[in-house]
C-alpha cells in the first residue's frame, strides 16, 4: 500500500450481493439469475479482485406478500445462507463471507456449530450478521412458530450470542492432540461441557467442533432501536447501520462510538458501516443522469402503485402511476408482509406527509416513489465517489460501506475497475490482502477487518491466604450453603465451627498446606485448599465453586491443580471428605479418579461423611492447568 | 394433490459410494501414518478424499454426521472419554458445500438430522447443495434419539426409547414418534423442493412482473406435531426433488425408509449387536423384508402419491484391500490392537479385510441376492478410499457389475450438448426427472 496521508484513515468496502427488493433491477438486459451458483461465485471473485473486505448475504425466511398474495413485481427466491457463504468461501482465497441469520428462528448449538465449520473451512474468514426477527408471519415456516415481543427479542439474541460464546470457547487450541505415538487423538481435559440454564436457552451441550481459527466468527449488527445501540455496544464489531447521510452518520458514528468505553471496549474494536447504493458515469452530470436511469427501473409503474398501497395500508385499483397521489384516506390492512420498512406507524399522516412533497416538487406517483425509494448514496464520476468515500472515513461518518449494487451478479464490476484503483491511489484502501505475518496464510477477516481479536475471559490460578479478600467470598458463600444444606443437625454444629477449626497456617505452604483460588477476570470464581494429612497424604478441604459458574467445568479445574500443587510439595495421596448432602461433590470425585472409602451402594444418609482417596502421579503428569486452560 | 408424473425410471444401475467419516471408519485409523489425523477439520483433507473419489469415477459420497460428538469428555461414565479416538466433526450439509464448487460429477450425500431441527432451514440447506452442485445434492435423513441431542438443543424433552427393545425389533413408541417425526420433515422438504414450479420466473417487463405466483405454491403442511407454511425461499433447484437415503437396521426404520426416501442403507451380515434388529442376516432376507414392506398396500400407496419409483437398496460394507506393503488382515489386526478391541465386534456394518477378488465376490454375491449397489466404508482414510478406487473399481466394472469408466464419466464434455441431467444424483441411482406435485399443467412434465 501507498504511503497514506497524515489525516487518512483505512476505508473498509462490503460486496453485498443484491437483494430480493426493488433495488435490484431484473429487467435490465445485463441481469442474470439470482439463484445459479454461477452468479455468486462471480460476485464473490469480483469483490474479491477488488480487495473487498467481506461479501454479504441476506437471509430469506419467507417469501414476501403483497394484498394477501406472494409479491411478483421484485426479484424473488434466494439460496440459504450457510449453505452459499460455504461455497462462495469455497472459490475465493481471502475475501471474508458474512451472512444474515436469525437469532429468533435458530438454536445456538446447531447454528454455532454451522458457523464454526465455515470459520474451519475457509481459514477464519466468517461474519455473522446477528438479527432478530419480527413477526409471526416469519414463525409460519417454522416449527418453534410464533414470535417474540419486541424486548425478548433482543434477550433472545444477547442470551443466543452468550451461550454460542461459550460454545465457541469451549475447545481449547490446541485440544486436538493426534499424538499417534501416545494414542491421543484428543486431550479430553481441554474440551468442556456447556452448561447453560438462563431464561431463554436450558442447554447441556459438548461442541462437536473444534475451536476454529478465528475462535469466533466476527460479530455484526443492523438494528438501530436504543436496544440494538446497546446490543451493538457489547457485543458488535462490525454495525451494517442505515445512515448513510454524511451529517446523519456523524451523529450516529459519535452516539454509538459514545457507547463503548462504558463497555470496556475501545474505538477500533468496532466498525460502522453504512449501506451505500452507487451510480457512476464518465463525469458527474453523467452520474446524475445514470442515477436517474437507474432510480426509474428500480421503480416499475407497478412497484410504484405497491409501494403507495404499503403505505396506505389498502388496495388501490386504478390509481396512475403518472399521475397524482390517491385522494383516499389511508386503511389500516397491512398489506406487504415480511418487509419491514414499509410498515408505518401513523398511515395518515405519512400520507400527508408524501402529498406535500410530491405538490411541493411537482412529482407523479412514480416519480415520488423514485425519489423516496430510489436516491442513490454515491453519485459521480469515478474520482468524485473515491473522493466523497475518504471524505466519510476521514471525517468519521462511517469506516466504510456496504456497497449494495442494483445488477446481478456484474453490478459491483465497474466499481472495482474504476473506483476501488482511485481509493488504492489515494493510500487509503489495501491493494492486496495482508497474509498471516507468522504462517504466511490468508488473513482471518478480523485480520482483514484490523478488528483486535476479542479478549477471552482470562482465567488464572493463584495461591493465597486464607485471610486474603480473594478467599473471602469464596469462604462465605461455603458457610451460607453448608448451613443451608445441613443446618446443626448432620453434624451437630454450625459450619462456622469447621471453618474456623484448623489455623489459617495449617493452608499456608511452610505447613505443607495451600489456599487456591481460581480467578475469571480477577473476579474468584472458585477455590479450594489442602492441609497436611500424614506425611505422604494431603487433605483436600473447602473445594468450592460459585453457583453461577457450576456445572462447567471448573471444579475440575481447581482439583487438577490443587492435585498438582500437593505432588509439588511431596505428596503421593490425596484423602478428601464430603458430606451427605452433596451428590454432585460425589460425582466430581468419583468422575476424576477418587476411591470411594465408604460402600457407595448405601444411601448417602447412612453412609453419613463420604471420605475418598486418590494417588498422586509424580509431577508433571497431571492434567490440564489453569494456564493451559486460559491459552 | 394432483397425481404425479413423469418419474419414470430408466431401470436401475448398480451404484458404488462411498462413506466418508474422520480418518476412516476403524477407531484407531486416525493412527496410521497416512492419515490425516491432524487435518481432519481442514477443508483441503476433505477435497482431496472427494476429488480422489470423483476421479476414480465413485457415484457419490456420503458424510456422515449427528449433533453430539462421538464420545463426551466431560462424561465420566463414556469409556471413549480418554481421547483415544477421533473426537468432533464438522457439519456434513456445509462441508458438501465446501466440496460441490470443487467437483463436478461426484454426488454429495451429507447426513442432516431432523427430530431437533428446524425443516424449513434442512431442507433449503439442501436445495441450495443442489443449486451449488448443480444436481448432484441427496439428503441422508438421520433421526437423533439420544438424550444428549436433546441436551444439547434444550428445546424438547428426550425421547423415551428403550435401546434393548429396539435392538430387537421390538416395537417402542418413542422410536416411532420420531420416526413419524421424522416422516414429517422429509414430507415437508418434498413439497418445499415443489413448491417453485421450474418456470416461476417469468421476468415480465410488460407487467412488471418478476414471478408468476401462480407457480409458487404454498405447502401448508400441518401435522401433530408441526406446521409449516411454505412456499420455500428457495426456486427450484437442478434435480427438483433430491434422493433421500436412510440406514436402516431394523423394520421400523425400514419402513420410514419405504415411506419417503429414494435409497434405503442396510447392514447384512454383520453379527455386532450394533447391526440392530437383522444382525447377521443374510442379504436376501434383508432385501425380501424391505420389499415386503414397500408392497405394503398403505406404503405403496403413500410412495406413489410422492411420486416414489421402487427403493433402491444399498449394502453398506467397511472395506480394507491387501495393499504390495500389507495385507488388509494384518492391518485390521494391527489397528485392533491399537483400540483394544475387535472392531468388527462393534461395527454396524460388516468388515471385510482382503484381496480385491475377495470383495469382488461379495459384492458380486450381493448383487445376485438383489442388492442395487454398495456403499463402501474405506477402514482407513485416505488409504483404503485410494485402493477401492484403483483396483476395486475396475474389477467391478470389469466383471460387468459396475457401469464402465467412459459411461460413468458422465457431464464430462464428451458430446457437444452435454445433456445437463447426465451427472444427476438421480440418474446416477436410475431415478428418472422428478415430476413436481403442484404443476398445473401436468402434460409439461410427462
Amino acid at each position: 500500500m501507498s504511503a497514506a496521508p497524515e489525516s487518512a484513515r483505512r476505508v473498509h468496502l462490503v460486496a453485498h450481493f443484491p437483494g430480493v427488493n426493488s433495488t435490484t433491477v431484473w429487467s435490465d438486459p445485463a441481469s442474470g439469475s439470482h439463484i445459479d451458483f454461477e452468479s455468486f461465485r462471480r460476485f464473490a471473485q469480483t469483490a474479491e479482485r477488488g480487495r473487498f473486505d467481506y461479501v454479504f448475504l441476506a437471509e430469506g425466511l419467507r417469501l414476501r406478500e403483497h394484498g394477501g398474495r406472494i409479491h411478483d413485481l421484485d426479484v424473488a427466491g434466494r439460496p440459504a445462507t450457510l449453505a452459499i457463504l460455504t461455497a462462495m468461501a469455497s472459490v475465493t482465497r481471502s475475501i471474508g463471507v458474512v451472512g444474515t441469520l436469525s437469532s429468533t428462528f435458530n438454536e445456538p448449538v446447531e447454528l454455532a456449530r454451522q458457523l464454526a465449520t465455515i470459520d474451519h473451512l475457509s481459514g477464519g474468514r466468517v461474519g455473522w450478521n446477528v438479527v432478530t426477527s419480527p413477526d409471526a408471519f416469519h414463525g409460519g415456516n417454522f416449527r418453534r412458530g410464533g414470535f417474540l415481543p419486541y424486548a425478548e427479542r433482543y434477550r433472545r439474541a444477547e442470551e443466543f450470542v452468550e451461550l454460542a460464546k461459550e460454545l465457541w470457547d469451549s475447545w481449547e487450541a490446541g485440544a486436538i492432540l493426534a499424538d499417534r505415538a501416545a494414542g491421543r487423538f484428543v486431550d479430553p481435559e481441554r474440551v468442556r461441557r456447556v452448561v447453560h440454564r438462563g431464561p431463554q436457552f436450558d442447554v447441556s451441550a459438548t461442541s462437536t467442533v473444534p475451536r476454529s481459527p478465528q475462535g469466533y466468527p466476527v460479530i455484526v449488527q443492523a438494528g438501530d432501536s436504543p436496544a440494538g445501540r446497546d446490543f451493538a455496544a457489547a457485543n458488535a464489531e462490525i454495525i451494517f447501520s442505515r445512515h448513510t447521510g454524511f451529517a446523519d452518520g456523524q451523529r450516529f458514528y459519535r452516539d454509538v462510538k459514545g457507547r463503548l468505553p462504558a463497555a470496556g471496549r475501545t474505538e477500533e474494536s468496532l466498525l460502522i458501516l453504512p449501506g451505500a447504493t452507487f451510480a457512476l458515469g464518465d463525469t458527474d452530470a453523467d452520474a446524475r443522469e445514470r442515477s436517474r436511469e437507474i432510480a426509474l427501473a428500480q421503480t416499475s409503474p407497478q412497484t410504484a402503485i405497491a409501494w403507495i398501497e404499503a403505505i396506505w395500508g389498502r388496495e388501490l385499483p386504478g390509481l396512475d402511476p403518472d399521475g397524482a397521489l390517491p385522494a383516499q384516506e389511508p386503511g389500516d390492512g397491512d398489506q406487504r408482509q415480511g418487509q419491514v420498512s414499509t410498515r408505518v406507524e401513523d398511515r395518515v399522516a405519512r400520507a400527508e406527509q408524501l402529498r406535500e412533497r410530491a405538490r411541493r416538487e411537482g412529482l407523479t406517483l412514480r416519480e415520488l416513489v423514485a425519489a423516496e425509494t430510489a436516491q442513490h448514496t454515491l453519485v459521480g464520476s469515478p474520482g468524485t465517489v473515491a473522493s466523497e468515500i475518504d471524505r466519510y472515513v476521514r471525517e468519521r461518518a462511517s469506516d466504510g460501506f456496504v456497497l449494495v449494487p442494483h445488477i446481478t451478479p456484474g453490478g459491483l464490476d465497474e466499481f472495482v475497475d474504476r473506483v476501488v484503483p482511485l481509493l488504492q491511489e489515494r493510500g487509503v484502501f489495501r491493494t492486496e490482502y495482508e497474509a498471516d505475518p507468522v504462517t504466511g496464510a490468508a488473513p482471518t477477516l478480523r485480520r482483514t477487518l484490523g478488528l483486535p481479536t476479542p479478549p477471552r475471559p482470562r482465567t488464572e490460578v493463584r495461591r493465597v491466604h486464607v485471610s486474603d479478600p480473594l478467599a473471602k467470598p469464596l469462604l462465605d458463600d461455603l458457610e451460607r450453603e453448608y448451613d443451608a444444606r445441613y443446618g446443626v443437625e448432620v453434624f451437630g454444629e454450625p459450619a462456622s465451627t469447621e471453618l474456623a477449626r484448623y489455623p489459617a497456617e495449617a493452608f499456608a505452604e511452610p505447613h505443607g498446606g495451600a489456599f487456591l483460588v481460581l480467578l475469571r477476570d480477577g473476579e474468584p470464581i472458585s477455590g479450594g485448599a489442602f492441609m497436611r494429612h500424614s506425611d505422604d497424604t494431603a487433605e483436600f478441604k473447602r473445594i468450592w465453586t460459585r453457583p453461577d459458574h457450576r456445572g462447567r467445568g471448573v471444579a475440575k479445574v481447581v482439583l487438577t491443580e490443587l492435585e498438582r500443587e500437593a505432588a509439588r510439595l511431596g505428596y503421593s495421596r490425596v484423602y478428601l471428605t464430603t458430606g451427605p448432602r452433596q451428590p454432585e461433590a460425589v460425582a466430581l470425585y468419583l468422575g476424576h479418579g477418587y476411591t470411594p472409602l465408604f460402600d457407595p451402594a448405601l444411601p448417602a444418609d447412612e453412609v453419613g461423611v463420604h471420605p475418598f482417596e486418590k494417588p498422586l502421579a509424580p509431577v508433571g503428569v497431571a492434567g490440564a492447568t489453569a494456564q493451559e486452560v486460559a491459552a | 394433490m394432483s397425481p404425479i408424473t413423469g418419474s419414470k425410471s430408466t431401470g436401475v444401475p448398480f451404484t458404488v459410494g462411498v462413506a466418508l467419516d474422520g480418518a476412516g471408519w476403524h477407531p484407531a485409523a486416525w493412527r496410521e501414518p497416512s492419515s490425516r489425523a491432524d487435518a481432519l477439520f481442514a477443508a483441503e483433507t476433505w477435497v482431496e478424499l472427494a476429488e480422489a473419489a470423483e476421479a476414480d469415477g465413485l457415484d457419490y459420497l456420503t458424510i456422515a454426521d449427528e449433533l453430539t460428538l462421538q464420545a463426551d469428555p466431560a462424561d465420566p461414565a463414556d469409556p471413549a472419554k480418554d481421547g483415544s479416538a477421533v473426537l468432533g466433526r464438522l457439519d456434513a450439509a456445509l462441508l458438501a458445500d465446501w466440496i460441490a464448487p470443487r467437483t463436478s460429477r461426484i454426488g454429495l450425500i451429507p447426513t442432516v438430522t431432523t427430530t431437533h431441527t428446524e425443516p424449513f432451514h434442512v431442507a433449503t440447506g439442501l436445495q441450495t447443495l443442489d443449486h451449488v452442485s448443480t444436481g448432484r445434492a441427496g439428503w441422508q435423513l438421520r433421526i437423533s434419539a439420544d438424550a444428549a441431542s436433546a441436551a444439547a438443543f434444550g428445546r424438547r424433552p428426550a425421547p423415551e426409547i428403550d435401546p434393548d427393545a429396539v435392538a430387537f425389533g421390538a416395537p417402542d413408541a418413542g422410536l416411532d414418534e420420531l420416526l413419524a417425526d421424522a416422516a414429517d420433515s422429509a414430507e415437508v422438504a418434498r413439497r418445499l423442493w415443489d413448491s417453485w414450479e421450474d418456470d416461476a420466473e417469468i421476468r415480465d417487463a410488460a407487467t412488471g412482473r418478476f414471478l408468476d405466483r401462480d407457480r409458487v405454491h404454498p405447502i401448508d403442511f400441518v401435522s401433530e406435531r408441526f406446521s409449516i407454511a411454505g412456499p420455500s425461499i428457495v426456486p427450484r433447484s437442478p434435480q427438483g426433488q433430491l434422493p433421500i437415503v436412510v440406514l436402516a437396521h431394523s423394520a421400523p426404520v425400514a419402513e420410514l425408509a419405504a415411506r419417503v426416501a429414494d435409497v434405503v442403507v442396510v447392514t447384512p451380515e454383520s453379527s455386532s449387536p450394533r447391526a440392530g434388529a437383522w444382525r447377521g442376516r443374510p442379504v436376501a432376507e434383508i432385501v425380501a423384508g424391505i420389499r415386503a414392506i414397500e408392497r405394503d398396500p398403505r406404503i405403496a400407496a403413500a410412495r406413489a402419491a410422492s411420486g416414489l419409483g421402487p427403493l433402491r437398496i444399498v449394502a453398506d460394507l467397511v472395506l480394507a484391500l491387501d495393499t504390495a506393503e500389507e495385507p488388509a488382515v494384518e492391518r485390521l489386526v494391527r489397528l485392533d490392537a491399537l483400540a483394544g478391541a475387535p472392531f468388527a465386534a462393534s461395527s454396524d456394518a460388516r468388515v471385510l479385510a482382503g484381496p480385491v477378488e475377495e470383495a469382488l465376490e461379495l459384492i458380486a454375491a450381493w448383487r445376485a441376492a438383489g442388492i442395487d449397489g454398495v456403499r463402501l466404508r474405506p477402514l482407513t482414510l485416505p488409504a483404503d478410499l485410494r485402493t477401492i478406487g484403483a483396483e476395486l473399481l475396475p474389477a467391478l466394472r470389469e466383471r460387468g457389475i459396475a457401469a464402465d469408466a467412459a459411461e460413468s464419466a458422465v457431464g464430462s464434455a464428451v458430446h457437444a450438448e452435454p445433456d445437463p441431467t447426465a451427472h444427476h444424483l438421480r440418474t446416477r441411482f436410475g431415478l428418472g426427472r422428478a415430476g413436481n406435485r403442484y404443476d398445473t399443467r401436468t402434460e409439461a412434465a410427462a
